[in-house]
């Protein structure tokens, strides 16, 4: 487990953080800009003085007495501009951490393979695209055997292609590994897509923390009560039926039809719904475009917002989706928890 | 109108006084190059001048060379006193200046100082025993009074010992104004000052008058670079009997006597 | 050229090549705080440090002469520790002029190290590398410039030095007897002729060494993008 309760006071950079979560795969921290992220992920790391309590699995890294260095808390950061040593080789920067820590937990080859860095590791890191310089800064994070991965928007500064490049590698450098990961970003998509669990600041303060479907499905918090509010189901491909669509079953049973996606059969994805592309239907639909229909029945049903909206939480054969849908046609179709509805999901909406 | 004539009156009176307050109706100034080792009696000679005679006096102190190289170029000193005879020659051969118009105006005595006096011991006695770290002379290639130095260790046969000692070193100061710095800040026990830096501040107990016959005498000779009247009267007075006193008490020798 | 004049040179490049070092050495550790520091001393000693810009370079040799005199605190703590008198020597030149040429070597340093900004040094951290680990992998390689331009900035003002070894050097031949000081005497002695070859070998012998230090930067850089 991995326990927080401190905070930081300085002039324009206060935070105040709590928390609590499993020492085991991907927890995000999500917030608009402004909101303290990267200052909590500083604190984490030990490069910001924070007062208060830290504990990474049993290991203090701060108390009221003590303050453990950075350099001792054997990290692995990526940060958001592609930060490699300029004056060595890619090679040379790979080496840096590895030199100064146990070995590391997996081959250098296999690290190597895995993001595709065989060709690069002669040149110097001014010669290399920034996609190509964020996938030298993950692989120099993992070989220095790190008890704690930290991601500070690692795909912001890339442009959107290289982004979509670098994000199968991430994918795979996040669930190939037992290390305990902290993900900074403002994108629900980036979160959809990795996270585990997730820590929801706002204004310097973290005002919640859990499992990632719950924390989505929590109808009081603002992310639940925007129009950002979404839902991800986890499912596998498997044959199409349909010509130019994927196929995806989800872990309930049921068949979703997404863009074409070049992934193989079996391959275990997520999709993230976007709560304002779910409308809801009392009877089922016909003759219809949108081909994703699931039944689903509502759990319950948040108060009104700015914008005249509600989010309805329906749970569609044991998986959370979220919708959002105007009060008025709540009041016209008389929705109450309780009820069996049809969910529509355009199939655009779902993004990999 | 009463205030504007008051101020009017005021005004005349303030331009009266600014006339009267210069009291030399054809007054010149004077500039002399002299050599730093000469500076203080010049002072003492230019002040009884100004006493006497309607012309101010301006002093540019400085090291001979110098003074010599900046009246090659142009500089418009009226005056120049150097510290040897080589220089005023070097104008005369460089046709800066006509033969007639150079000529000695004192003769230089040296002194050996030791401002930390040890006890019972002379100056001349703790050279003569090699009783210093550090003896302080003027360059003897730039300097008359350095020269004059090096001919004192010579001819009492220190010379090729100090050079030949490690515990005992020669310090070469630029001029003589040098040399006695070295020896006020205590950097240096004993040097080979003029002895007109000693005569008058220091008690008689701390130096020692080097005789003259110890070495070739120290001849420094003037240049007249302009031929103004005030010039010829400044040059008159200084090679007169009020000149030569000051000279005398401020202990430099007479170019007639020798 | 005399054989005076060239002992004088020596002394001259022996002066600025001690001096040089001793700075970059002792520069080191007071840039790398300078540059790191919020400390409200600061300011005063980066004016401390800057005094020899504007000081004039006699006023500085007026203060050692004074500083070095055997009744003074400085040779008494010397004494004790068994050193000679630093006044007319070598060594007390190389204090002289590593006073003299302080701001030119930590200035240059200080631009370095503050224009190398936190997220490498912060990087390093977190991979596992101390305070000194990162100091000598990080700082050193990437402040090459600046050691270059430190080192140059120090080597060529030592060897132009002039007011402060006039204080007090005392001109002692193979020992104190610098170049600025010999060219100056030949000038005062009329010997214009030995002046001129004595400026002509020291101009020569400093764009060599310049030409040196920057051809062996270029050589260095290309062979890093390499």
């Amino acid at each position: 487990m991995i326990r927080a309760d401190f905070r930081l006071e300085r002039i324009g950079l206060s935070i105040q953080a709590e928390f609590s979560v499993p020492a085991k795969g991907v927890t995000a921290i999500f917030g608009p800009s402004g909101s303290g992220k990267t200052t909590l992920l500083r604190v984490l790391a030990g490069l910001e003085p924070a007062v208060g309590s830290l504990t990474v699995n049993d290991a203090c890294w701060l108390s009221p007495n003590s303050f453990l260095v950075a350099h001792k808390r054997r990290l692995g950061y990526v940060f958001q501009e592609p930060s490699l040593f300029t004056h060595l080789s890619v090679w040379g920067n790979l080496q840096y951490g590895w030199k100064r820590g146990s070995r590391p937990a997996w081959s250098v080859d296999d690290v190597v393979e895995m993001l595709s860095l065989g060709d690069l590791l002669k040149q110097r890191p001014e010669t290399l695209s920034g996609g190509e310089q964020q996938r030298v800064a993950i692989a120099r994070a993992l070989l220095g055997n790190p008890r704690l991965l930290l991601f500070d928007e690692p795909l912001s500064a890339l442009d959107i292609e290289s982004r979509s490049q670098l994000m199968p590698f991430l994918e795979k450098v996040l669930q190939h590994n037992d290390i305990p990961a902290f993900y900074v970003s403002h994108s629900p998509d980036e979160v959809a897509r990795l996270a585990d669990h997730l820590i929801l600041m706002e204004k310097g303060r973290v005002v919640d923390y859990g499992a990632l479907a719950e924390m989505l499905g929590n109808l009081d918090s603002n992310l639940a009560l925007s129009d950002e509010a979404f839902s991800v189901l986890e499912g596998t491909i498997v044959q199409s039926s349909a010509p130019g669509l994927t196929c995806v079953k989800t872990d309930g049973g049921h068949r979703l039809y997404v863009p074409l996606h070049s992934s193989e059969a079996g391959s275990a994805v997520r999709l993230k719904v976007s709560a304002k592309d779910v409308s809801l239907c009392l009877i089922k639909p016909d003759k219809t475009s949108i081909i994703n229909i699931l039944p689903s029945n509502i759990k319950s049903i948040s108060k009104v917002s700015n914008n005249g909206s509600r989010t309805l939480k329906l749970d569609a054969g044991g998986a959370q989706l979220l919708s959002r849908v105007s009060d008025f046609s709540c009041q016209q179709l008389q929705l109450r928890p309780g009820l069996d509805v049809f969910a529509q999901i355009k199939s655009a909406a779902l993004v990999f | 109108m009463i205030a504007i004539e008051s101020r009017a009156i005021c005004v005349c009176c303030l331009l009266g006084f600014s006339l009267l307050g210069t009291p030399k109706i054809s007054a010149d100034t004077i500039t002399v190059a002299v050599a730093s080792n000469f500076a203080e009696t010049l002072e003492a000679i230019s002040t009884k001048f100004e006493q006497q005679f309607p012309h101010d006096v301006v002093l540019v102190r400085g090291s001979s060379g110098r003074h010599f190289a900046q009246i090659v170029n142009g500089a418009p000193f009226d005056v120049f006193l150097s510290a040897d005879t080589r220089r005023p020659q070097a104008l005369v051969d460089a046709e800066v200046v006509e033969n007639s118009k150079v000529k000695p105006y004192a003769i230089g005595r040296l002194a050996l100082w030791s401002s930390i006096p040890t006890a019972n011991k002379l100056p001349r006695e703790r050279l003569v025993e090699g009783d210093f770290n550090h003896l302080a002379i003027a360059n003897p290639r730039l300097a008359p009074y350095g020269k004059a130095a090096m001919e004192v260790l010579e001819n009492i046969g220190l010379a090729s010992l100090i050079q030949s000692s490690s515990e005992n070193t020669l310090v070469y100061g630029e001029n003589v104004a040098q040399a006695f710095q070295f020896v006020a800040t205590d950097n240096a026990e004993l040097g080979f000052v003029a002895l007109s830096q000693v005569i008058n501040s220091v008690p008689d107990e701390e130096y020692w008058q080097v005789p003259a016959d110890l070495h070739a005498p120290i001849v420094q000779s003037l240049a007249q670079l302009t031929d103004t009247e005030a010039v010829k009267q400044f040059l008159n007075f200084l090679t007169g009997s009020e000149g030569s006193l000051l000279l005398r008490q401020q202990g430099y020798l007479l170019p007639t006597q020798n | 050229m005399q054989p005076s004049d060239i002992t004088a040179l020596i002394i001259s490049l022996k002066l600025a090549a001690y001096s040089t070092l001793i700075l970059l050495v002792l520069g080191t550790p007071l840039a790398w705080w300078l540059s790191q520091t919020r400390n409200r001393l600061k300011p005063v000693l980066e004016a401390l440090i800057a005094l020899p810009l504007v000081l004039p370079p006699t006023v500085l040799g007026f203060y050692l002469l004074i500083g070095f005199a055997p009744s003074g605190p400085i040779d008494s703590l010397l004494d004790s520790l068994g050193i000679p008198s630093l006044a007319f020597s070598f060594q007390g030149l190389v204090v002289g002029s590593v006073i003299y040429s302080l701001p030119f070597v930590v200035q240059p340093l200080q631009t370095a190290f503050v224009g190398l900004g936190k997220r490498q040094l912060e990087l390093a951290a977190t991979l596992g590398a101390g305070p000194l680990d990162r100091f000598f992998t990080i700082v050193l390689p990437l402040s090459k410039l600046g050691y270059l331009t430190a080192a140059v900035l120090g080597f060529a003002h030592t060897l132009g030095e002039f007011g402060v070894v006039l204080m007090i050097g005392g001109n002692i031949p193979g020992e104190t007897q610098v170049v600025s000081i010999q060219i100056y005497d030949h000038v005062e002695a009329l010997d214009y002729t030995s002046a001129h070859t004595l400026a002509l070998g020291l101009l020569l012998i400093s764009f060599l060494v310049l030409l040196a230090v920057y051809g062996i930067n270029r050589q260095s850089r290309l062979v890093t993008l390499q």
